[in-house]
Protein backbone atom coordinates (compact mmCIF):
# COMPACT_ATOMS: atom_id res chain seq x y z
CA UNK A 1 0.00 0.00 0.00
CA UNK A 2 1.27 3.12 -1.19
CA UNK A 3 2.41 5.55 1.83
CA UNK A 4 0.77 8.20 0.25
CA UNK A 5 -2.30 7.01 1.08
CA UNK A 6 -3.80 7.38 -2.25
CA UNK A 7 -5.42 4.51 -4.00
CA UNK A 8 -4.87 4.36 -7.47
CA UNK A 9 -8.06 4.07 -9.91
CA UNK A 10 -7.25 0.33 -10.57
CA UNK A 11 -6.44 -2.44 -8.16
CA UNK A 12 -2.90 -3.35 -8.99
CA UNK A 13 -2.39 -7.24 -9.45
CA UNK A 14 -0.54 -8.33 -6.19
CA UNK A 15 2.78 -7.89 -5.08
CA UNK A 16 4.91 -11.02 -5.95
CA UNK A 17 8.10 -12.19 -4.91
CA UNK A 18 11.17 -13.22 -6.73
CA UNK A 19 11.37 -17.15 -6.82
CA UNK A 20 13.71 -17.50 -4.09
CA UNK A 21 16.16 -19.48 -6.24
CA UNK A 22 16.44 -16.89 -8.96
CA UNK A 23 16.82 -14.01 -5.97
CA UNK A 24 19.44 -16.61 -4.28
CA UNK A 25 21.10 -16.43 -7.98
CA UNK A 26 20.87 -13.20 -8.43
CA UNK A 27 22.63 -12.36 -5.35
CA UNK A 28 25.19 -13.99 -5.43
CA UNK A 29 25.77 -12.83 -9.11
CA UNK A 30 25.38 -9.22 -7.79
CA UNK A 31 27.99 -10.25 -4.89
CA UNK A 32 30.44 -11.53 -7.62
CA UNK A 33 29.91 -8.15 -9.37
CA UNK A 34 31.30 -6.07 -6.65
CA UNK A 35 33.82 -8.62 -5.51
CA UNK A 36 35.52 -8.54 -9.05
CA UNK A 37 35.18 -4.64 -9.27
CA UNK A 38 37.88 -2.71 -10.91
CA UNK A 39 40.10 -1.14 -7.79
CA UNK A 40 40.74 2.16 -9.81
CA UNK A 41 37.07 3.02 -9.23
CA UNK A 42 38.49 3.72 -5.67
CA UNK A 43 40.53 7.09 -6.08
CA UNK A 44 39.30 9.36 -3.56
CA UNK A 45 39.32 12.14 -5.81
CA UNK A 46 38.11 11.92 -9.33
CA UNK A 47 40.92 12.43 -12.05
CA UNK A 48 41.12 11.71 -16.17
CA UNK A 49 43.59 9.52 -17.75
CA UNK A 50 46.85 11.17 -18.96
CA UNK A 51 47.38 10.94 -22.24
CA UNK A 52 50.65 10.84 -23.82
CA UNK A 53 52.54 10.61 -26.95
CA UNK A 54 52.79 6.75 -28.16
CA UNK A 55 56.35 5.59 -28.30
CA UNK A 56 56.21 2.18 -29.50
CA UNK A 57 60.09 0.93 -29.51
CA UNK A 58 59.95 -2.81 -29.50
CA UNK A 59 61.84 -4.38 -32.58
CA UNK A 60 60.07 -6.24 -34.43
CA UNK A 61 56.97 -5.49 -33.38
CA UNK A 62 55.95 -1.74 -34.37
CA UNK A 63 53.05 -1.25 -35.92
CA UNK A 64 53.48 1.66 -37.81
CA UNK A 65 50.19 2.69 -38.14
CA UNK A 66 49.59 3.48 -34.44
CA UNK A 67 47.47 6.32 -34.17
CA UNK A 68 47.28 6.35 -30.33
CA UNK A 69 48.55 4.96 -27.08
CA UNK A 70 46.21 5.37 -23.52
CA UNK A 71 47.65 4.93 -20.60
CA UNK A 72 45.54 3.78 -17.81
CA UNK A 73 45.33 5.32 -14.24
CA UNK A 74 45.13 2.66 -11.77
CA UNK A 75 44.83 3.31 -8.11
CA UNK A 76 46.58 2.17 -5.47
CA UNK A 77 44.33 0.81 -3.01
CA UNK A 78 47.44 0.94 -0.37
CA UNK A 79 47.48 4.56 -0.28
CA UNK A 80 44.86 7.12 0.53
CA UNK A 81 44.63 7.71 -3.56
CA UNK A 82 47.64 9.96 -4.02
CA UNK A 83 49.64 7.60 -5.37
CA UNK A 84 48.72 6.47 -9.08
CA UNK A 85 50.01 3.23 -11.17
CA UNK A 86 50.48 3.65 -14.97
CA UNK A 87 49.62 0.69 -17.20
CA UNK A 88 50.21 1.02 -20.54
CA UNK A 89 48.20 -0.82 -23.15
CA UNK A 90 48.95 -1.30 -26.79
CA UNK A 91 48.23 1.48 -29.66
CA UNK A 92 45.36 1.77 -31.98
CA UNK A 93 46.01 0.32 -34.90
CA UNK A 94 45.16 2.82 -38.40
CA UNK A 95 41.90 1.47 -39.65
CA UNK A 96 40.60 0.07 -36.58
CA UNK A 97 38.38 2.96 -36.29
CA UNK A 98 37.62 3.68 -39.96
CA UNK A 99 33.97 4.17 -40.73
CA UNK A 100 33.85 0.36 -42.40
CA UNK A 101 32.20 -0.11 -45.65
CA UNK A 102 29.98 -3.33 -46.61
CA UNK A 103 32.09 -6.34 -46.38
CA UNK A 104 30.09 -8.91 -48.07
CA UNK A 105 32.24 -8.62 -51.28
CA UNK A 106 35.35 -8.62 -50.33
CA UNK A 107 35.32 -11.43 -47.61
CA UNK A 108 33.52 -13.86 -50.33
CA UNK A 109 36.04 -13.07 -52.14
CA UNK A 110 38.75 -13.91 -49.18
CA UNK A 111 37.05 -16.69 -48.45
CA UNK A 112 37.72 -17.99 -52.00
CA UNK A 113 41.14 -17.41 -51.57
CA UNK A 114 40.78 -19.45 -48.08
CA UNK A 115 39.29 -22.63 -50.04
CA UNK A 116 42.07 -22.42 -52.36
CA UNK A 117 44.97 -22.59 -50.81
CA UNK A 118 47.21 -25.11 -50.27
CA UNK A 119 45.66 -27.21 -47.73
CA UNK A 120 49.34 -28.41 -46.21
CA UNK A 121 50.16 -24.67 -45.40
CA UNK A 122 47.17 -25.55 -42.81
CA UNK A 123 46.97 -28.81 -41.59
CA UNK A 124 49.69 -31.55 -40.98
CA UNK A 125 50.19 -34.68 -38.30
CA UNK A 126 51.96 -32.55 -36.29
CA UNK A 127 51.44 -28.95 -35.70
CA UNK A 128 51.60 -26.14 -33.84
CA UNK A 129 49.43 -23.23 -33.31
CA UNK A 130 51.14 -19.65 -32.15
CA UNK A 131 49.36 -16.78 -30.70
CA UNK A 132 51.09 -13.49 -29.09
CA UNK A 133 48.26 -12.22 -27.01
CA UNK A 134 47.81 -9.21 -24.41
CA UNK A 135 44.76 -8.06 -22.35
CA UNK A 136 43.85 -5.31 -20.52
CA UNK A 137 43.85 -6.72 -17.05
CA UNK A 138 45.04 -4.12 -14.84
CA UNK A 139 45.84 -5.78 -11.25
CA UNK A 140 47.17 -3.98 -8.29
CA UNK A 141 48.78 -6.55 -5.43
CA UNK A 142 46.16 -9.36 -5.07
CA UNK A 143 43.77 -7.62 -6.95
CA UNK A 144 41.36 -7.92 -9.68
CA UNK A 145 41.20 -7.59 -13.30
CA UNK A 146 39.47 -4.93 -14.73
CA UNK A 147 37.41 -6.97 -17.33
CA UNK A 148 35.62 -9.38 -14.96
CA UNK A 149 37.05 -12.69 -15.47
CA UNK A 150 39.47 -11.96 -18.16
CA UNK A 151 42.40 -14.52 -17.84
CA UNK A 152 45.94 -13.64 -16.41
CA UNK A 153 47.55 -14.01 -19.80
CA UNK A 154 49.06 -10.87 -21.27
CA UNK A 155 48.25 -8.58 -18.27
CA UNK A 156 49.43 -5.27 -18.24
CA UNK A 157 53.09 -5.40 -16.49
CA UNK A 158 51.90 -5.52 -12.45
CA UNK A 159 55.05 -4.98 -10.52
CA UNK A 160 53.52 -4.04 -7.36
CA UNK A 161 54.17 -5.33 -4.14
CA UNK A 162 54.21 -2.04 -2.40
CA UNK A 163 53.40 0.88 -3.01
CA UNK A 164 53.14 2.44 -5.48
CA UNK A 165 52.29 0.00 -8.09
CA UNK A 166 53.82 0.88 -12.11
CA UNK A 167 52.78 -0.59 -14.69
CA UNK A 168 54.15 1.38 -17.59
CA UNK A 169 54.55 -1.65 -19.80
CA UNK A 170 52.78 -3.99 -22.36
CA UNK A 171 54.08 -7.47 -22.08
CA UNK A 172 52.23 -10.28 -23.92
CA UNK A 173 52.44 -13.51 -23.93
CA UNK A 174 53.83 -16.28 -26.12
CA UNK A 175 52.01 -18.91 -26.82
CA UNK A 176 52.74 -22.31 -28.50
CA UNK A 177 49.77 -25.17 -28.46
CA UNK A 178 51.65 -28.09 -30.32
CA UNK A 179 49.00 -31.04 -31.45
CA UNK A 180 51.39 -34.37 -31.15
CA UNK A 181 50.59 -37.24 -33.94
CA UNK A 182 49.28 -39.35 -30.62
CA UNK A 183 46.96 -36.93 -29.63
CA UNK A 184 48.36 -34.99 -26.47
CA UNK A 185 48.78 -31.16 -26.94
CA UNK A 186 52.00 -29.97 -25.55
CA UNK A 187 51.09 -26.11 -24.61
CA UNK A 188 53.78 -23.98 -23.43
CA UNK A 189 53.56 -19.83 -22.65
CA UNK A 190 56.69 -17.31 -22.23
CA UNK A 191 56.09 -14.43 -21.52
CA UNK A 192 57.07 -11.58 -24.17
CA UNK A 193 58.97 -8.96 -24.55
CA UNK A 194 57.63 -5.93 -22.34
CA UNK A 195 57.18 -2.78 -25.07
CA UNK A 196 57.02 0.87 -23.37
CA UNK A 197 54.22 3.03 -25.20
CA UNK A 198 55.07 6.10 -23.37
CA UNK A 199 57.90 7.44 -22.55
CA UNK A 200 57.41 7.68 -18.83
CA UNK A 201 58.47 3.76 -17.69
CA UNK A 202 59.32 2.61 -14.89
CA UNK A 203 63.27 0.02 -14.88
CA UNK A 204 61.26 -1.96 -12.49
CA UNK A 205 59.22 -2.97 -15.48
CA UNK A 206 62.18 -4.78 -16.63
CA UNK A 207 61.19 -7.57 -14.24
CA UNK A 208 58.99 -8.66 -16.90
CA UNK A 209 61.47 -11.09 -18.52
CA UNK A 210 61.20 -12.01 -21.84
CA UNK A 211 61.33 -15.34 -22.26
CA UNK A 212 60.12 -16.54 -18.69
CA UNK A 213 57.78 -19.79 -19.09
CA UNK A 214 54.54 -19.64 -17.85
CA UNK A 215 53.54 -22.56 -18.64
CA UNK A 216 54.89 -25.72 -20.25
CA UNK A 217 52.79 -28.82 -19.75
CA UNK A 218 51.87 -31.84 -22.14
CA UNK A 219 48.11 -32.14 -22.04
CA UNK A 220 47.12 -36.17 -22.66
CA UNK A 221 44.82 -36.63 -25.88
CA UNK A 222 41.16 -34.99 -24.70
CA UNK A 223 42.96 -33.05 -22.22
CA UNK A 224 42.22 -29.52 -23.08
CA UNK A 225 38.43 -29.05 -22.89
CA UNK A 226 36.99 -26.96 -25.55
CA UNK A 227 33.64 -25.35 -25.79
CA UNK A 228 33.60 -25.95 -29.24
CA UNK A 229 32.63 -28.81 -31.21
CA UNK A 230 35.94 -31.05 -32.12
CA UNK A 231 35.05 -30.99 -35.65
CA UNK A 232 33.77 -27.48 -36.98
CA UNK A 233 31.46 -27.55 -39.87
CA UNK A 234 32.65 -26.11 -43.19
CA UNK A 235 29.01 -24.96 -44.39
CA UNK A 236 28.83 -21.76 -43.11
CA UNK A 237 25.18 -21.51 -41.65
CA UNK A 238 26.41 -24.69 -39.63
CA UNK A 239 29.74 -23.10 -38.80
CA UNK A 240 27.75 -20.38 -37.44
CA UNK A 241 25.37 -22.39 -35.04
CA UNK A 242 28.28 -24.16 -33.73
CA UNK A 243 30.18 -20.64 -32.75
CA UNK A 244 26.91 -19.39 -31.33
CA UNK A 245 26.12 -22.31 -29.21
CA UNK A 246 28.64 -21.60 -27.07
CA UNK A 247 26.97 -17.45 -26.55
CA UNK A 248 23.70 -18.63 -26.22
CA UNK A 249 23.21 -15.10 -24.72
CA UNK A 250 24.35 -13.23 -27.28
CA UNK A 251 22.70 -10.19 -27.90
CA UNK A 252 25.18 -9.27 -30.94
CA UNK A 253 25.67 -12.77 -32.99
CA UNK A 254 28.20 -10.90 -34.90
CA UNK A 255 30.12 -9.79 -32.39
CA UNK A 256 29.98 -13.44 -30.52
CA UNK A 257 31.40 -14.66 -33.88
CA UNK A 258 34.37 -12.47 -34.01
CA UNK A 259 35.24 -13.52 -30.46
CA UNK A 260 34.61 -16.97 -31.50
CA UNK A 261 36.64 -16.93 -33.81
CA UNK A 262 39.17 -15.81 -31.85
CA UNK A 263 38.75 -18.62 -29.54
CA UNK A 264 38.67 -21.29 -31.81
CA UNK A 265 41.80 -19.92 -34.20
CA UNK A 266 43.72 -19.12 -30.65
CA UNK A 267 43.16 -22.69 -29.93
CA UNK A 268 43.21 -25.39 -32.71
CA UNK A 269 44.44 -25.03 -36.40
CA UNK A 270 41.85 -24.12 -38.99
CA UNK A 271 41.73 -26.00 -42.30
CA UNK A 272 40.87 -24.08 -45.46
CA UNK A 273 37.52 -25.14 -45.37
CA UNK A 274 36.59 -23.65 -42.23
CA UNK A 275 38.40 -21.09 -42.74
CA UNK A 276 36.66 -20.37 -46.23
CA UNK A 277 33.29 -21.22 -44.26
CA UNK A 278 33.98 -18.44 -41.07
CA UNK A 279 34.69 -15.61 -43.98
CA UNK A 280 31.37 -16.51 -45.94
CA UNK A 281 29.68 -16.62 -42.60
CA UNK A 282 30.73 -13.46 -42.32
CA UNK A 283 29.86 -12.27 -44.83
CA UNK A 284 26.56 -13.05 -44.57
CA UNK A 285 26.34 -11.73 -41.16
CA UNK A 286 24.52 -8.13 -40.07
CA UNK A 287 26.82 -5.80 -38.88
CA UNK A 288 30.34 -6.74 -40.42
CA UNK A 289 32.19 -4.32 -42.36
CA UNK A 290 35.34 -4.12 -44.03
CA UNK A 291 37.68 -1.48 -42.23
CA UNK A 292 40.52 -1.63 -45.00
CA UNK A 293 43.92 -2.49 -45.72
CA UNK A 294 45.85 -2.62 -41.98
CA UNK A 295 49.41 -3.28 -41.24
CA UNK A 296 49.37 -5.51 -37.74
CA UNK A 297 51.30 -5.87 -35.11
CA UNK A 298 54.32 -8.04 -36.47
CA UNK A 299 54.63 -5.78 -39.72
CA UNK A 300 52.33 -7.93 -42.17
CA UNK A 301 49.17 -6.29 -44.06
CA UNK A 302 46.26 -7.20 -43.68
CA UNK A 303 42.73 -6.73 -44.51
CA UNK A 304 40.17 -5.82 -41.41
CA UNK A 305 37.01 -6.51 -40.65
CA UNK A 306 35.03 -5.32 -37.89
CA UNK A 307 31.76 -5.03 -35.82
CA UNK A 308 30.54 -3.24 -33.13
CA UNK A 309 29.01 -4.01 -29.92
CA UNK A 310 27.99 -2.89 -26.18
CA UNK A 311 26.98 -6.57 -25.22
CA UNK A 312 29.72 -6.59 -22.88
CA UNK A 313 28.61 -3.68 -21.41
CA UNK A 314 31.14 -1.11 -23.05
CA UNK A 315 31.12 0.05 -26.22
CA UNK A 316 33.48 -2.00 -27.58
CA UNK A 317 34.96 -2.42 -31.94
CA UNK A 318 35.75 -6.60 -32.53
CA UNK A 319 37.94 -6.22 -35.52
CA UNK A 320 39.52 -9.48 -37.10
CA UNK A 321 42.83 -9.19 -39.93
CA UNK A 322 42.85 -11.40 -42.63
CA UNK A 323 45.95 -12.29 -45.16
CA UNK A 324 44.65 -11.53 -48.36
CA UNK A 325 47.32 -14.05 -49.93
CA UNK A 326 45.99 -16.84 -48.08
CA UNK A 327 42.28 -16.04 -46.54
CA UNK A 328 43.69 -16.90 -43.26
CA UNK A 329 43.27 -15.19 -40.02
CA UNK A 330 46.20 -12.94 -39.00
CA UNK A 331 44.48 -10.84 -35.49
CA UNK A 332 41.82 -10.34 -33.57
CA UNK A 333 41.18 -7.13 -31.56
CA UNK A 334 39.05 -5.35 -29.33
CA UNK A 335 38.79 -1.52 -29.24
CA UNK A 336 36.86 -0.03 -26.37
CA UNK A 337 35.44 3.19 -28.35
CA UNK A 338 32.83 5.07 -26.10
CA UNK A 339 32.05 4.86 -22.59
CA UNK A 340 35.06 2.71 -21.08
CA UNK A 341 32.78 2.56 -17.20
CA UNK A 342 34.89 1.53 -14.43
CA UNK A 343 38.14 1.39 -16.53
CA UNK A 344 39.27 4.74 -16.26
CA UNK A 345 41.03 4.68 -19.56
CA UNK A 346 40.18 7.08 -22.38
CA UNK A 347 38.78 5.34 -25.38
CA UNK A 348 40.00 4.91 -28.23
CA UNK A 349 42.05 2.45 -26.15
CA UNK A 350 42.90 -1.20 -27.43
CA UNK A 351 41.49 -3.67 -24.64
CA UNK A 352 43.06 -6.98 -26.20
CA UNK A 353 44.97 -8.16 -29.10
CA UNK A 354 45.62 -11.80 -30.44
CA UNK A 355 47.92 -12.23 -33.15
CA UNK A 356 47.81 -15.21 -35.29
CA UNK A 357 51.54 -16.37 -35.72
CA UNK B 1 20.42 -4.18 32.38
CA UNK B 2 19.06 -5.35 29.54
CA UNK B 3 20.17 -4.36 26.23
CA UNK B 4 18.44 -3.91 22.71
CA UNK B 5 19.60 -5.37 19.74
CA UNK B 6 21.35 -3.47 17.43
CA UNK B 7 19.69 -1.71 14.78
CA UNK B 8 19.89 -3.02 11.32
CA UNK B 9 22.28 -0.94 9.24
CA UNK B 10 20.69 1.45 7.27
CA UNK B 11 20.60 1.39 3.61
CA UNK B 12 23.08 4.28 3.23
CA UNK B 13 25.39 2.33 5.73
CA UNK B 14 24.75 -0.70 3.71
CA UNK B 15 25.63 1.40 -0.04
CA UNK B 16 28.63 3.09 1.44
CA UNK B 17 30.08 -0.06 1.96
CA UNK B 18 28.90 -1.93 -1.41
CA UNK B 19 30.59 0.94 -3.16
CA UNK B 20 34.32 0.43 -0.89
CA UNK B 21 33.65 -3.22 -2.17
CA UNK B 22 31.73 -5.12 0.22
CA UNK B 23 29.21 -7.95 -1.76
CA UNK B 24 27.86 -8.88 0.97
CA UNK B 25 26.42 -5.32 1.66
CA UNK B 26 25.43 -5.60 -1.97
CA UNK B 27 24.04 -8.24 -1.64
CA UNK B 28 21.64 -7.24 1.76
CA UNK B 29 20.57 -4.35 -0.28
CA UNK B 30 19.50 -6.22 -3.37
CA UNK B 31 17.44 -8.56 -0.53
CA UNK B 32 15.87 -5.45 1.07
CA UNK B 33 14.71 -3.96 -1.87
CA UNK B 34 14.44 -6.87 -4.65
CA UNK B 35 10.64 -7.18 -4.11
CA UNK B 36 10.40 -3.77 -4.78
CA UNK B 37 12.02 -3.46 -7.53
CA UNK B 38 10.19 -6.62 -8.92
CA UNK B 39 7.22 -5.50 -8.58
CA UNK B 40 7.78 -1.65 -9.87
CA UNK B 41 9.66 -3.23 -12.88
CA UNK B 42 6.13 -5.47 -13.37
CA UNK B 43 4.24 -2.51 -13.19
CA UNK B 44 6.47 -0.66 -16.09
CA UNK B 45 6.59 -3.80 -18.09
CA UNK B 46 3.03 -5.58 -17.34
CA UNK B 47 5.54 -8.93 -17.47
CA UNK B 48 7.26 -10.93 -14.55
CA UNK B 49 9.73 -12.31 -16.50
CA UNK B 50 10.78 -9.12 -18.25
CA UNK B 51 10.22 -7.87 -14.73
CA UNK B 52 12.67 -10.74 -13.48
CA UNK B 53 15.38 -9.95 -16.09
CA UNK B 54 15.26 -6.16 -15.35
CA UNK B 55 15.48 -6.61 -11.49
CA UNK B 56 19.17 -8.38 -12.11
CA UNK B 57 19.71 -5.50 -14.66
CA UNK B 58 18.58 -2.57 -12.26
CA UNK B 59 20.67 -3.38 -9.73
CA UNK B 60 23.27 -4.22 -12.44
CA UNK B 61 23.11 -0.60 -13.48
CA UNK B 62 23.02 0.32 -9.49
CA UNK B 63 26.32 -0.81 -9.54
CA UNK B 64 27.96 0.04 -12.64
CA UNK B 65 26.75 4.26 -11.68
CA UNK B 66 28.11 4.04 -8.00
CA UNK B 67 29.72 7.13 -7.87
CA UNK B 68 26.01 8.75 -8.79
CA UNK B 69 25.40 11.10 -5.60
CA UNK B 70 21.79 10.76 -6.59
CA UNK B 71 21.31 7.42 -4.65
CA UNK B 72 22.83 8.70 -1.63
CA UNK B 73 19.60 11.25 -1.40
CA UNK B 74 17.44 8.37 -0.82
CA UNK B 75 18.71 4.41 -2.00
CA UNK B 76 15.35 2.80 -3.34
CA UNK B 77 13.68 6.14 -4.78
CA UNK B 78 17.26 6.26 -6.48
CA UNK B 79 17.39 2.85 -7.51
CA UNK B 80 13.48 3.04 -8.77
CA UNK B 81 14.41 5.65 -11.16
CA UNK B 82 16.83 3.21 -12.57
CA UNK B 83 14.35 0.94 -12.79
CA UNK B 84 12.22 3.63 -14.90
CA UNK B 85 15.54 4.13 -17.22
CA UNK B 86 16.26 0.52 -17.65
CA UNK B 87 12.64 -0.57 -18.19
CA UNK B 88 12.28 2.31 -21.06
CA UNK B 89 15.63 1.19 -22.62
CA UNK B 90 15.33 -2.40 -21.83
CA UNK B 91 17.07 -3.45 -25.23
CA UNK B 92 20.15 -2.12 -24.56
CA UNK B 93 20.52 -2.21 -21.05
CA UNK B 94 19.74 -6.15 -21.35
CA UNK B 95 22.35 -5.77 -23.55
CA UNK B 96 24.81 -4.16 -21.60
CA UNK B 97 24.75 -6.71 -19.15
CA UNK B 98 24.12 -9.58 -21.20
CA UNK B 99 27.30 -11.10 -20.63
CA UNK B 100 27.26 -11.35 -16.58
CA UNK B 101 23.22 -12.42 -16.79
CA UNK B 102 24.33 -15.34 -18.88
CA UNK B 103 26.28 -16.34 -15.47
CA UNK B 104 22.17 -16.93 -14.39
CA UNK B 105 20.75 -19.99 -14.00
CA UNK B 106 18.80 -20.11 -17.68
CA UNK B 107 15.55 -19.69 -16.40
CA UNK B 108 16.09 -17.05 -14.91
CA UNK B 109 16.77 -15.52 -18.68
CA UNK B 110 14.35 -18.12 -20.84
CA UNK B 111 11.14 -17.04 -19.41
CA UNK B 112 8.57 -19.16 -20.27
CA UNK B 113 6.92 -21.62 -17.58
CA UNK B 114 8.64 -20.16 -14.64
CA UNK B 115 6.85 -16.66 -14.79
CA UNK B 116 3.93 -19.12 -12.91
CA UNK B 117 3.55 -17.71 -10.06
CA UNK B 118 1.15 -19.21 -7.15
CA UNK B 119 -2.45 -17.92 -6.25
CA UNK B 120 -0.68 -16.57 -2.86
CA UNK B 121 2.10 -14.65 -4.03
CA UNK B 122 3.61 -15.32 -0.68
CA UNK B 123 4.34 -18.48 -1.80
CA UNK B 124 6.80 -19.55 -3.70
CA UNK B 125 6.15 -20.30 -7.52
CA UNK B 126 6.04 -23.87 -8.97
CA UNK B 127 6.77 -23.35 -11.92
CA UNK B 128 4.85 -26.53 -13.14
CA UNK B 129 1.31 -25.71 -11.63
CA UNK B 130 -0.77 -24.55 -14.46
CA UNK B 131 -2.72 -22.60 -11.84
CA UNK B 132 0.12 -20.09 -11.39
CA UNK B 133 0.71 -19.60 -14.69
CA UNK B 134 -2.95 -18.93 -15.54
CA UNK B 135 -2.71 -16.78 -12.23
CA UNK B 136 1.06 -14.31 -13.83
CA UNK B 137 -1.24 -14.90 -17.23
CA UNK B 138 -4.08 -13.01 -15.37
CA UNK B 139 -1.71 -10.41 -13.52
CA UNK B 140 -0.28 -9.62 -16.93
CA UNK B 141 -3.28 -9.04 -18.92
CA UNK B 142 -4.40 -6.77 -16.18
CA UNK B 143 -1.79 -4.68 -16.12
CA UNK B 144 -1.40 -4.17 -19.44
CA UNK B 145 -4.68 -2.57 -19.69
CA UNK B 146 -3.70 -0.17 -16.64
CA UNK B 147 -0.93 0.64 -18.85
CA UNK B 148 -2.36 1.45 -21.99
CA UNK B 149 -4.11 3.90 -20.01
CA UNK B 150 -1.64 5.16 -17.88
CA UNK B 151 0.79 5.69 -21.14
CA UNK B 152 -1.71 8.14 -22.46
CA UNK B 153 -0.98 10.42 -19.19
CA UNK B 154 1.55 13.66 -20.07
CA UNK B 155 5.13 12.14 -18.70
CA UNK B 156 5.35 14.11 -15.98
CA UNK B 157 2.10 12.83 -14.36
CA UNK B 158 3.39 8.87 -15.00
CA UNK B 159 6.33 9.52 -13.19
CA UNK B 160 4.76 10.93 -10.06
CA UNK B 161 2.28 8.10 -10.12
CA UNK B 162 4.66 5.65 -10.98
CA UNK B 163 6.40 6.57 -8.32
CA UNK B 164 4.04 7.47 -5.63
CA UNK B 165 2.04 4.33 -6.08
CA UNK B 166 3.48 1.29 -8.09
CA UNK B 167 7.13 1.99 -6.58
CA UNK B 168 5.49 2.94 -2.96
CA UNK B 169 7.55 6.20 -2.56
CA UNK B 170 6.56 9.19 0.29
CA UNK B 171 5.86 12.14 -1.68
CA UNK B 172 8.86 13.31 0.01
CA UNK B 173 10.85 10.59 -1.60
CA UNK B 174 9.54 10.96 -4.89
CA UNK B 175 10.30 14.51 -4.55
CA UNK B 176 13.94 14.43 -3.96
CA UNK B 177 14.37 11.58 -6.61
CA UNK B 178 12.47 13.65 -9.41
CA UNK B 179 14.24 17.18 -7.49
CA UNK B 180 10.68 18.73 -8.06
CA UNK B 181 9.09 20.09 -4.77
CA UNK B 182 6.66 17.91 -2.34
CA UNK B 183 3.57 20.28 -3.25
CA UNK B 184 4.38 19.50 -7.00
CA UNK B 185 4.27 15.78 -6.16
CA UNK B 186 0.99 16.65 -4.59
CA UNK B 187 -0.56 18.11 -7.20
CA UNK B 188 0.72 16.13 -9.98
CA UNK B 189 -0.44 13.14 -8.38
CA UNK B 190 -3.73 14.90 -7.93
CA UNK B 191 -4.24 15.88 -11.67
CA UNK B 192 -2.86 12.28 -12.82
CA UNK B 193 -5.13 10.54 -10.74
CA UNK B 194 -7.91 12.32 -12.04
CA UNK B 195 -6.55 11.88 -15.65
CA UNK B 196 -6.20 8.21 -15.09
CA UNK B 197 -10.17 8.23 -13.94
CA UNK B 198 -11.22 10.22 -16.77
CA UNK B 199 -9.12 7.95 -19.21
CA UNK B 200 -9.97 4.64 -17.69
CA UNK B 201 -14.13 5.79 -18.21
CA UNK B 202 -13.39 6.85 -21.81
CA UNK B 203 -11.72 3.45 -22.54
CA UNK B 204 -14.37 1.79 -20.49
CA UNK B 205 -17.06 3.37 -22.36
CA UNK B 206 -15.79 2.49 -26.15
CA UNK B 207 -14.74 -1.68 -24.40
CA UNK B 208 -16.65 -4.23 -26.17
CA UNK B 209 -18.79 -6.10 -23.99
CA UNK B 210 -16.35 -7.97 -21.49
CA UNK B 211 -15.97 -11.51 -21.35
CA UNK B 212 -17.45 -13.51 -18.49
CA UNK B 213 -15.42 -14.22 -15.95
CA UNK B 214 -12.50 -11.65 -17.12
CA UNK B 215 -11.96 -8.05 -15.65
CA UNK B 216 -13.55 -4.97 -17.99
CA UNK B 217 -10.64 -2.98 -19.33
CA UNK B 218 -9.89 -0.44 -17.52
CA UNK B 219 -12.42 -1.20 -14.48
CA UNK B 220 -12.11 0.70 -11.54
CA UNK B 221 -12.93 0.61 -8.65
CA UNK B 222 -14.58 4.35 -6.93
Amino acid sequence: MSSTGLDLAFALPPRRDLPADRRDAMRRLLEDAVATRPHGRLLATPRRPRLRPAMWPAVGMVAASAVAAAVLVVGNLGSDGADTAYAATPPVLAAELAMGQPAGAELRSLATTASQAHAELYTTADVTVSTESWLLTVTETGGQPAEGAAPAEGAAANLALGAPAVTSAVVPVLREQRFLADGSVHVRETQGEARFPTADWSEADGTATPGAVLLDETFPAGGLASGYPESLAADPAALRAQLLAVWPQAGDPAAALFQSLNEVASTRVLDTSVQAAALTMLADEPGVVALGEITDRRGRTAIAFGTDSDDSGLDRRHVLMVDPRTGRLLGYEEVLTGDTGALDVEAPVVAQYTVFL
Amino acid sequence: MSSLPAAPPDDQHLWSRARRGDPAAFGELFTRHSTVVYNYCFRLTGSWKTAEDLTSVVFLEAWRKRDDVAAEAGFVPWLLSLAGRVARNSTRAVRRHRRLLAKLPPAVIAGGAEDAAPPDPSVPADPADPADAAARADDERHMRQVLRVFRRLPKQEQEVLALCVWGERTYAEAAVALGIPVGTVRSRLARARAHMERLTEAATTKTAEPQPGSRPEGAHHT
